[in-house]
């Protein structure tokens, strides 16, 4: 607890270098995520998402290390972490937000299509406000990962909370390990539980009981 | 006033509809009865532009609806069937509102023509608020009813819509739809499996079997007491 308080600040900054960073990739992976999974056509879709998977199966580190070989941008730094968990945000979400898309029921798609809702307006008024359930789900996922993923940064320079693994490991410091996890740990929840909260705002329909008059 | 002009639709090697021609009567009911798999909602969505003819063609009131675009068409025609489909994240209201306001209705104008169908059809105030999973299966289909009305149309296509609504209720319904009917002077295409609603509802009923093909046409009364061959005879139970 002491070694705790004594870095009080430089947790701090810590902590806000990694929630920014964490934030920026799950903010950028959803929207292009949504942008993607209802422009695509089916037999593209199916590619992307096999490709985003392959992308996903590859370690973290290695991902961090070698996108600057391939995109130009310096080993160290923020930039090339950011793309890469911005890859892994897309690689959760887009399969979730274009199964979220696909999970409207038949007959509510039949009648749009009958009162004349054009593609646009469908998508609008009727796929996405019901793929909200299952972009949320798929968001609470990626939040997790991209946040405990994040802490893998401060190998390749970017100092954030996994910087106190690094540090407390090579320094033989048992405090500032722990405390590198239980701030994760935190920030983890308290995103998992304002998605959990933002969900329920924006779907007010599934919290009515079904009861019959 | 519906025409169906030869009218025929082919899914790769299977016929739908073969060769179809039928006038629907303006301010009349015409029921289509027939087995499953008769063709009757390819019929039905070949009227809007849902399901494009393969040859053939319809008029509404003398215009092929070839030509009309697709998106203003359809909001001019109302249509029912029997899942009803209501936006489960919207409300009652706004259910029946949303085309209208879609289609440039200011929000209050919209709503306001919105509950003035709800109450046309028997849906009270106390359940604008509510979602469709909190209303039951009868109720759900009078705002599918009043959803269509909405939009002030000429034409209902109604596809089993009152096919899973438990007797007692399918009867008012029945009633009400014929009231409704009159009093708007709608031009109903009505499809159904059941004989009493057939009978019940039609001006004109048009008994089908496979492709569409018509096996007897008329008044529901001359087609009772004078089946035309022993499917009709069979369909109707006389």
């Amino acid at each position: 607890m002491e070694w705790f308080f004594k870095n009080l600040e430089f947790i701090q900054d810590l902590a806000v270098t990694h929630l920014s960073i964490s934030l920026l990739s799950l903010l950028v992976g959803t929207l292009l995520a949504v942008f993607l999974a209802p422009a695509l056509s089916p037999r593209s879709s199916e590619i992307l998402a096999g490709l985003l998977n392959g992308i996903y199966a590859i370690p973290s580190l290695a991902l961090f290390v070698a996108l600057p070989a391939i995109i130009g941008t310096s080993y160290i730094g923020p930039t090339n972490v950011f793309i890469a968990l911005t890859i892994y945000v897309v690689a959760t979400m887009f399969p979730s937000v274009r199964d979220a898309l696909g999970q409207v029921p038949a007959a509510v798609l039949v009648i749009s299509s009958a009162q004349g809702l054009s593609k646009f307006q469908t998508l609008f008024h009727v796929k996405f406000p019901l793929a909200i359930p299952g972009i949320i789900a798929g968001l609470r996922v990626a939040s997790a990962s991209t946040i405990s993923m994040a802490s893998i940064g401060a190998v390749v320079g970017v100092k954030n909370l996994g910087f106190l693994f690094l540090d407390g490991f090579q320094r033989k410091i048992p405090e500032e390990i722990v405390t590198g996890i239980l701030t994760i740990f935190i920030i983890a929840i308290l995103f998992d539980i304002s998605l959990w909260l933002l969900g329920a705002i924006f779907t007010p329909w599934r919290r009515k009981k079904v009861l019959h008059a | 006033m519906i025409e169906f002009r030869s009218v025929s639709k082919k899914y790769g090697a299977n016929t739908a509809v073969d060769s179809f021609s039928l006038t629907a009567p303006s301010e009349k009911i015409t029921v289509f009865m027939g087995l499953s798999g008769s063709g009757k909602t390819t019929l039905l969505r070949m009227v809007n532009r849902m399901v494009e003819p393969s040859s053939g063609a319809i008029f509404i009131d003398g215009a092929d609806v070839a030509g009309l675009e697709p998106v203003a068409l359809r909001r001019s025609i109302g249509y029912v069937m029997q899942e009803v489909g209501l936006l489960p994240h919207k409300n009652i209201l706004d259910n029946v509102a949303l085309i209208a306001s879609i289609a440039g209705q200011s929000k209050i104008e919209a709503q306001t023509n919105a509950a003035a169908m709800l109450e046309l059809v028997g849906v009270g105030k106390e359940y604008f608020g509510r979602y469709p999973s909190q209303l039951s299966g009868g109720q759900q289909q009078r705002v599918g009813v009043a959803r269509a009305l909405a939009i002030k149309p000429n034409i209902l296509l109604m596809d089993e819509p009152f096919g899973a609504v438990d007797p007692i209720i399918r009867e008012e319904l029945q009633d009400e739809l014929i009231q409704i009917q009159k009093s708007l002077g709608l031009t109903i295409i009505f499809i159904t499996h059941d004989r009493q609603e057939a009978l019940k509802l039609a001006d004109q009923l048009v008994i089908l079997s496979e492709r569409a093909k018509i096996e007897q046409a008329g008044s529901a009364d001359a087609l009772s007491s004078r089946p035309a061959n022993a499917f009709v005879k069979k369909l109707l139970g006389v």
